[in-house]
């Protein structure tokens, strides 16, 4: 497992019937995020969640003219 | 495209037929071509990028090569920039491009690949764990004695979760008893980031998950006004969550399908963990005001706008049927009344399925 606990909330529960609304909002409240990631592979990417944004930080300059055509930049470091 | 790039001279703009260039180049697409001088032109195929030099490209059915092909001619006024994607065009420097939280999807993984991303930083996936209780439930293919009947929530749950992308620790079948129950939350406990059962978490003398999470954790059992679906149990065994979802099968999936997933989506690191649900108009008349939520089966015409759910006739949350058939849930608000046409809240399914 990932080595993080999820607070089920019990404690804040009333124990009658609860609504819709009120069910939901308790267990999106209790969920934590498991905050272990790892690299793939675009090949096996597909229905991954993203761990961190991804910028377009830098373009290579030998590669830059003035109009551009084809798709225009190699990417020199992700933050 | 394939065409001419074309470095066109101030006096060549925009003027009326017949101007011709030299070719002084051929840029297929991977390679970068030499700077147009004035006048002249460069074969490009789709892909390349433009040479220094170059101020409009003139896709190849509008040129006419003349002069033993050494030139080309074309007929009819040109502007600067024409067919040219400047850089940029797609995405600036500095442009988050995909979002933390994001899904990746086809498209998201084809945008990392344009920009030379070859890996990503993903969230591991979460394991979850499963048993399944109940003496009376047989395994498909076997045959059914007196008072058996087939178990399919354990292969719902189990599509479900791989719909989610979870790593699954699956205990299958266990003998329905507190000791055995027990054992088997005690094995899944240190293992998992969440242990889902279905059936079991009612308060009879058969009904032994509740009291083995007790043991080794703690639980509450709620009783949520909707229909299907009213028992649901939440709670902790070791450093695991657990979710006890009701045993009827169609009330075990719509629970799983709003609590459970959105509970899971938002562990996993999904941003968007919610179920999203849009209007829609009822094509049935609700008589009687009902003190629990109702999550109607429904299927959409969308020949008419706004589209109408229609409700399967029958509703009972053992009618697993249903879910086969409609295309989403259809929620009826508490002591509601309305005719044909009222607008109602819909649940597609084959997105809740992702």
């Amino acid at each position: 497992m990932n080595n993080q606990s999820v607070e089920c909330g019990c404690d804040e529960i009333p124990q009658s019937l609860l609504s819709t609304d009120q069910a939901l909002t308790t267990l999106t409240n209790a969920a934590k995020v498991i905050n272990a990631t790892e690299f793939v592979a675009l090949d096996e990417a597909l229905g991954r969640i993203l761990a961190t944004n991804i910028f377009l930080i830098l373009m290579y300059p030998d590669l830059i003219t003035l109009l551009w055509m084809a798709t225009p930049f190699i990417l020199k470091k992700i933050k | 495209m394939d065409g001419y790039a074309i470095h066109l001279k101030k006096d060549q703009i925009n003027t009326p037929g017949g101007i011709s260039f030299e070719i002084t180049g051929r840029i297929p697409a991977g390679t970068t071509g030499h700077e147009l001088k004035p006048g002249c032109a460069a074969r490009i195929f789709t892909g390349a990028p433009t040479p220094k030099g170059a101020n409009t490209v003139i896709m190849q059915e509008e040129c006419e090569l003349i002069e033993g092909d050494s030139k080309i001619e074309i007929y009819r006024p040109i502007n600067l920039n024409e067919n040219i994607r400047p850089m940029g065009n797609d995405i600036k420097i500095d442009d988050i491009i995909l979002k933390k939280g994001l899904k990746l999807m086809p498209q998201a993984i084809a945008l990392a690949a344009s920009i030379g991303i070859g890996q990503l930083e993903v969230f591991k996936k979460i394991k979850v764990g499963v048993f399944f209780t109940g003496d009376e439930l047989v395994k498909p293919g076997d045959t059914l004695k007196p008072g058996q009947i087939y178990d399919s929530n354990r292969y719902a749950l189990t599509a479900l979760l791989k719909n989610l992308d979870c790593d699954i620790i699956n205990l299958n079948h266990v003998q329905d008893t507190l000791d055995d129950t027990v054992k088997a939350l005690a094995l899944l406990q240190d293992k998992c980031d969440l242990i889902i059962t279905t059936g079991g978490v009612s308060v009879g003398e058969e009904d032994h998950v509740k009291p083995a999470v007790e043991q080794l954790g703690k639980l509450d059992l709620w009783r949520i006004k909707m229909k299907p679906g009213k028992p649901l149990a939440f709670g902790q065994v070791g450093q695991s969550a657990f979710i006890g979802l009701p045993g009827n099968p169609v009330s075990a999936m719509v629970t799983f399908l709003l609590f459970a997933r959105p509970f899971i989506k938002k562990i996993q690191g999904c941003s968007h963990y919610l179920n999203t649900n849009f209007k829609v108009a009822a094509n049935f008349d609700w008589h009687r005001p009902k003190p629990r939520r109702e999550f109607v089966r429904v299927q959409l015409n969308q020949s008419s706008i706004p589209a109408k759910a229609d409700q399967y006739p029958k509703q009972g949350s053992d009618v697993l049927s249903s879910m086969v058939w409609a295309d989403g849930f259809a929620e009826i608000p508490e002591k509601s009344v309305f005719k044909s046409g009222e607008m109602i809240n819909f649940y597609p399914l084959n997105e809740m399925m992702l």
